[in-house]
């Protein structure tokens, strides 16, 4: 039944992204969108047992709202810089982000506050991003960074945030499971 | 003799599809349908197929398998004419329906036609070799008129490409009205394709892992197929040149024929490659989505048809030995009538979305592919 919590995920981050494709116009939209994709994770966590919690408090929603604020403050340099910078920057960006970049999961898996949640990342994506494979995506990425492509974003999104969520569970070692499914039956 | 290589050069006559490579320029600027009408036209042709397989084998044993098949070049003559003159979605679909009742007078009648005369030649050693050869024949046929239906559409103009297939189809006729008549043992077209249509059901009831099976060898090459009817609108999206409409689409066949050929040697990789075949495809559905570039999108285009399409020729020879040897042509006969279903409908759902935005469908085709690959991956495994 693993592949349930998968199609799961990929419909939830599709629908989400359709949404905000179809409607986004304002932020407004796009805070309702990320509250309800954050409500129905959490509970698709918890039926498939990958966090023990299924609500959504108030404490953890105002420590995950921090956290977004300063992901998107980390990064609005890239749309900022030009050239040679915003390269620079991408590779910085990269590092930076494999180090504590998942630490929006490890608030709504854990029920961490922001300051736990990054030091836990941390210490947990440390040995992964220091080896040489991920030097190897580096190089990866700055080759096709060096390809002019125009893609359109919005397809690749719900992909790239099904496979980040399946890295992070795979990092942290967390087993997905349907027991409470099968209770409920 | 006479009678085999007349069959020969009638399965090729047949098989120039001339129209093929222009078929959505044909339809959106000569007749004047939108691209959504023409896949509608699509699904509808698919359709008639699966519902005049029965009523067509009937002719074949009541009257002569030889009847049906003039009958078939007959039908497929009148359509070319029809579609030539047809400027409306009425006029394209009766046009199709004809070339439908062609298709499923000539499908079954002509094969059983070919088996008799080695039969009745005493070549039944060579029966084997030569329905290889037939094989051959009719790539060979599609690929030429794939690459050739573009120049000729050039040439001598669009609106006329109906008309040359028509005079194929011409030569087709003449060839199957100089082979002989053999007369009918028993009511074998109805019985086949009788027990075809009950294969479906067979298959549905049979048990979970032989279902699960049948979905995969259905559902797998459908969503592919979807790649044949995507490259035209996809094409028309960067205003491609005619000619590209035919390299692409004989590339996909030579593509097809390419892997056929070579992956037989990969044998160690074959059980990897048979396994994680779904997950290449989504990827690749999802590239023609998320690239805004012509060539990456053919690339793409060519994959898909070549691995999705050939992907059944190498599951089937490992799971051959998991099914029960009574049961085995009724399975395949059941998955391949399931394949059709499946095509049909997803041609209309195709019909439906490509309106709002052709990454949207390859998007949509690529989350299903992936989706039946997280499903099927365990199956498979079991393989």
């Amino acid at each position: 039944m693993k592949f349930i919590f998968d199609i799961l995920l990929l419909l939830i981050y599709s629908l989400s992204v359709l949404f905000v494709y179809k409607y986004g116009a304002n932020e407004v939209v796009y805070l309702i969108v990320y509250l309800f994709l954050l409500r129905i994770l959490k509970a698709i966590f918890y039926f498939f047992s990958v966090s023990d919690e299924f609500d959504l408090s108030k404490k953890l929603i105002a420590n995950i709202l921090i956290w977004t604020v300063i992901f998107i403050g980390f990064s609005l340099p890239y749309f900022l810089l030009e050239g040679i910078n915003r390269l620079f920057f991408l590779n910085f960006y990269f590092v930076f982000m494999s180090l504590i970049g998942l630490s929006g999961f490890t608030i709504l898996i854990y029920n961490l506050n922001v300051l736990e949640a990054v030091k836990l990342t941390f210490k947990t994506m440390k040995p992964k991003v220091f080896s040489w494979n991920f030097c190897l995506s580096l190089l990866i990425l700055n080759l096709v960074y060096s390809f002019d492509f125009q893609i359109n974003l919005y397809y690749l999104m719900p992909f790239l945030l099904y496979f980040v969520t399946k890295k992070f569970l795979r990092d942290f070692h967390i087993k997905v499971d349907n027991n409470i499914i099968s209770d409920l039956k | 003799m006479k009678n085999i290589i007349l069959s020969f050069s009638a399965k090729f006559f047949n098989c120039l599809h001339f129209f093929s490579p222009v078929m959505l320029l044909y339809f959106s600027n000569v007749v004047g349908l939108s691209t959504s009408e023409f896949f509608y036209l699509q699904g509808l042709f698919s359709f008639f197929i699966f519902v005049l397989e029965v009523p067509t084998g009937v002719i074949a044993d009541k009257y002569s398998r030889k009847l049906s098949v003039v009958l078939g070049s007959v039908s497929a003559l009148i359509a070319s004419f029809l579609m030539y003159y047809a400027n409306s979605f009425i006029d394209a679909l009766v046009a199709e329906f004809f070339i439908a009742l062609g298709f499923a007078l000539t499908s079954g009648a002509f094969e059983s036609l070919f088996y008799d005369y080695h039969k009745k030649s005493n070549l039944m050693n060579s029966y084997k070799r030569n329905l290889g050869f037939l094989g051959n024949i009719s790539l060979l046929g599609i690929f030429l008129s794939a690459l050739s239906g573009a120049f000729l559409s050039d040439f001598f103009g669009l609106e006329n490409i109906y008309l040359i297939t028509g005079l194929a189809v011409f030569l087709g006729l003449i060839c199957f009205m100089f082979i002989d008549e053999i007369k009918n043992i028993d009511n074998l077209e109805e019985k086949r394709t009788k027990d075809i249509l009950m294969s479906v059901k067979k298959v549905l009831k049979s048990n979970f892992k032989l279902r699960v099976l049948a979905f995969d060898l259905a559902f797998v090459p459908a969503v592919a197929f979807m790649g044949i009817w995507l490259y035209q609108p996809f094409l028309q999206s960067f205003s491609a040149s005619v000619y590209a409409f035919g390299v692409l689409h004989a590339l996909m066949v030579a593509m097809q024929v390419v892997i056929n050929f070579l992956l037989p040697y990969f044998k160690k990789g074959l059980s990897f490659y048979i396994k994680n075949t779904q997950f290449l495809i989504a990827l690749l559905f999802l590239c023609l989505a998320v690239f805004n570039n012509i060539y990456i999108g053919s690339v793409c285009l060519i994959l898909i048809v070549g691995v999705g399409m050939t992907r059944n020729t190498f599951l089937n020879q490992e799971i051959n030995e998991q099914i029960e040897s009574n049961f085995r042509s009724t399975f395949f006969s059941g998955v391949s009538m399931l394949n059709q279903l499946i095509r049909m409908f997803l041609t209309f759902i195709l019909g439906f979305l490509i309106s709002y935005s052709l990454g949207f469908v390859s998007y949509l085709l690529a989350f299903v592919m992936f989706s039946s690959y997280l499903y099927l991956y365990k199956f498979e495994k079991e393989l």
